[in-house]
């Protein structure tokens, strides 16, 4: 038996896979379509202070592993979030992470007082890097200043529930965003979001998404991730990291892992084929089992010297 | 994914148009769609068709080769593996005892034709289909007891696209339209039913990964009385009453 349980924050993800904020919506669509409760955390799409409609179509492109997204931060806004759709959630046996996203430093905070009062919600997630829209998003975290700003005015909010950060790889040094983020007081980091790219239509000469720009997202971000991951641990030893981007496969995970993630988040992979998540879990097992490590920690003990 | 074997495949190459039979029991209704990807990883996205034909063993696919997907399902071979994900989407509304127009251009044809085959009152159901030549009409299946006026863009029918069609047609005021096909045949359905305050229907397409409501990826906008709201074709779709749909955003 190998244990594949993940403690962090004084929580207990079950496995070290995690569905990443978005793709999977903010749970009325995903407690029909996963059995939420046979992963480690569930993360909500991003709910903003007031509803937004998102960009206008086409949101979505095909790339050479994986997709062009621009879709805008669609959602119901932080009311109807919290009446209507969170209380889903409250229920499924999993650790529930909520994403938000503001466009002023006073919206991320006043979200994360609204939260702050939801016994189930177990962790909020700040998104200081949505590459797709005008205000906060990646504009907040391309800036140390204004991420710590934001960290520290939100953990002030929130002083006893875990807070994260999700950051960018579109950055000049993610190690300096990192520690801006920490020195606000973070207690946690997600990495990556969608990774900054577009795609032009040869035959209209114009980019394939309306909005121009878009996030990239799966397996073709993989080593972005992965080497975002890594400077951050390096020179970060001990917080907790959610590693997320391209993940199809338990290797993924073990490489995540060994980069210095404690858990791994799943955005793309899971709505091309819902079955994903489940048989990363089980690929990861094979692994540990396969290569005689009793346990997530043991796979931790024994990585090579992250320098 | 769900998983099942290529029964058989037609392909013809003078139309471009392929008939893929999947080997799954699965319980679709006419209007709701799966999305389909062969054993390899690129290209990585599943891609959605309506369906054309079911029965107890198998349902059926009518598609047009396109680009890469389409390309690589229309060289597998029989026995060959397929990956799905459905029945998606919402069945299309039924009107058995009113006048039924069922309007398409193209691979539109597809739910269209397992509409009619599930219509209990054939002789309700009035098609007028447009496609680009004598070959691909003829590739199209027929559904008996129903009626089908062609437009044919060769020349070989007396009509040469659907819309000219449908503009020189007076409809009876309690018909039903039902449209599926490219957005000029849309939105000639959406000025004709409001001129003639006609009950139509139409079809919509949107980039789509997840297929059921979550990445929000197929967005459309639509009008409730004065409210402008968003919708997802895959979720809430694929067919929108013309009175809340807007084509344009
Ligand atoms: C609900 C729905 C039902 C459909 N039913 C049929 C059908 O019955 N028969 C048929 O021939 N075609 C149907 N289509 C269109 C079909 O999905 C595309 O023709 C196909 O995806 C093309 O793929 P490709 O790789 O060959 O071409 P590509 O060159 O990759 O794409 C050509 C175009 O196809 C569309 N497309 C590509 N990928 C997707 C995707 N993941 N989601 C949505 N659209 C995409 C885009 O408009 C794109 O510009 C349907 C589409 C939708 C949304
Ligand atoms: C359709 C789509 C929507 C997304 N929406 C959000 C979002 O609302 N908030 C967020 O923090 N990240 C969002 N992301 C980014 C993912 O959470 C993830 O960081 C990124 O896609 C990389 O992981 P992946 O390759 O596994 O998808 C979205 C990604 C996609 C593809
Ligand atoms: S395809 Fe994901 S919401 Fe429609």
């Amino acid at each position: 038996m190998v244990d594949i349980a993940v403690e962090l924050f004084g929580l207990r993800f079950k496995n070290p896979v995690v569905l990443a904020s978005g793709p999977s919506g903010n749970g009325k669509e995903a407690i029909e379509v996963f059995d939420l409760a046979k992963l480690g955390g569930f993360t909500t799409k991003t709910v903003t202070w007031e509803p937004r409609q998102g960009n206008p179509p086409p949101r979505l492109v095909e790339i050479y592993g994986g997709i062009l997204n621009s879709i805008g931060l669609e959602n119901n806004g932080i009311e109807c979030f919290i009446k209507e759709e969170l209380p889903l959630l409250k229920d499924v046996d999993t650790v529930k992470i909520v994403s938000v996203g503001g466009d002023t430093v006073e919206e991320f905070a006043q979200m994360v007082e609204r939260l702050n009062d939801i016994p189930y919600v177990d962790v909020i997630e700040l998104n200081l890097s949505c590459p797709n829209v005008e205000n906060g998003g990646i504009s907040f975290g391309k800036s140390p200043s204004m991420v710590r700003k934001v960290c520290e005015t939100c953990k002030k909010m929130s002083p006893k529930k875990p807070l994260m950060a999700k950051l960018s790889s579109d950055v000049t040094d993610v190690v300096e965003i990192a520690s801006e983020a920490i020195k606000g007081g973070i207690d946690g980091l997600t990495l990556i979001n969608s990774v900054q790219g577009m795609r032009m239509n040869i035959e209209t000469g114009r980019p394939y998404l309306l909005r121009g720009v878009g996030g990239m997202s799966g397996p073709c971000i993989k080593p972005i991730g992965i080497w975002n991951v890594y400077q951050v641990r390096r020179a970060f030893p001990d917080i907790p990291i959610i590693g997320t981007g391209g993940v199809m496969n338990g290797e993924d995970v073990i490489e995540y892992i060994m980069a210095g993630a404690n858990v791994v988040g799943i955005g793309f992979g899971a709505i091309v084929d819902f079955d994903l998540p489940y048989r990363v879990i089980d690929e990861v097992k094979v692994f540990l089992k396969e290569h005689k490590y009793g346990s997530i920690r043991d796979l931790v003990s024994k990585r090579g010297d992250i320098q | 994914m769900r998983r099942g074997k290529l029964l058989d495949i037609q392909v013809d190459l003078r139309s471009n148009y392929v008939k893929l039979k999947i080997g799954a029991n699965i319980d679709v209704k006419p209007g709701q769609f799966v999305m389909l990807k062969g054993d390899w990883e690129e290209p990585i996205l599943p891609r959605p068709f309506s369906i054309y034909d079911r029965d107890n063993i198998s349902f059926t696919v009518l598609m047009k080769i396109r680009g890469k997907a389409t390309r690589k399902l229309s060289k597998l071979k029989i026995g060959g593996e397929i990956r799905f994900k459905g029945p998606l989407g919402n069945p299309y509304p039924e009107f058995s005892d009113r006048m039924t127009y069922l309007i398409g251009g193209g691979s539109g044809y597809a739910p269209l034709h397992f509409y009619a085959e599930h219509c209990p009152r054939k002789e309700n159901i009035i098609f007028f289909i447009g496609v680009d030549k004598k070959d691909t009409r003829e590739f199209f299946d027929e559904v008996k007891g129903c009626r089908y006026e062609w437009a044919v863009e060769d020349g070989s029918s007396d009509y040469k696209t659907v819309v000219d069609l449908i503009e020189d047609y007076s409809f009876p005021p309690d018909a039903v339209l039902i449209g599926c096909g490219p957005k000029v045949v849309l939105q000639t359905m959406l000025r004709i039913a409001e001129m003639n305050s006609l009950e139509a229907y139409v079809s919509l397409e949107e980039m789509m990964v997840c297929g059921v409501g979550m990445c929000k990826g197929c967005a459309v906008k639509v009008k409730e009385g004065d409210r402008i709201s968003i919708k997802h074709v895959c979720k809430d779709g694929p067919l929108f009453s013309v009175k809340e749909v807007l084509l344009e955003w």
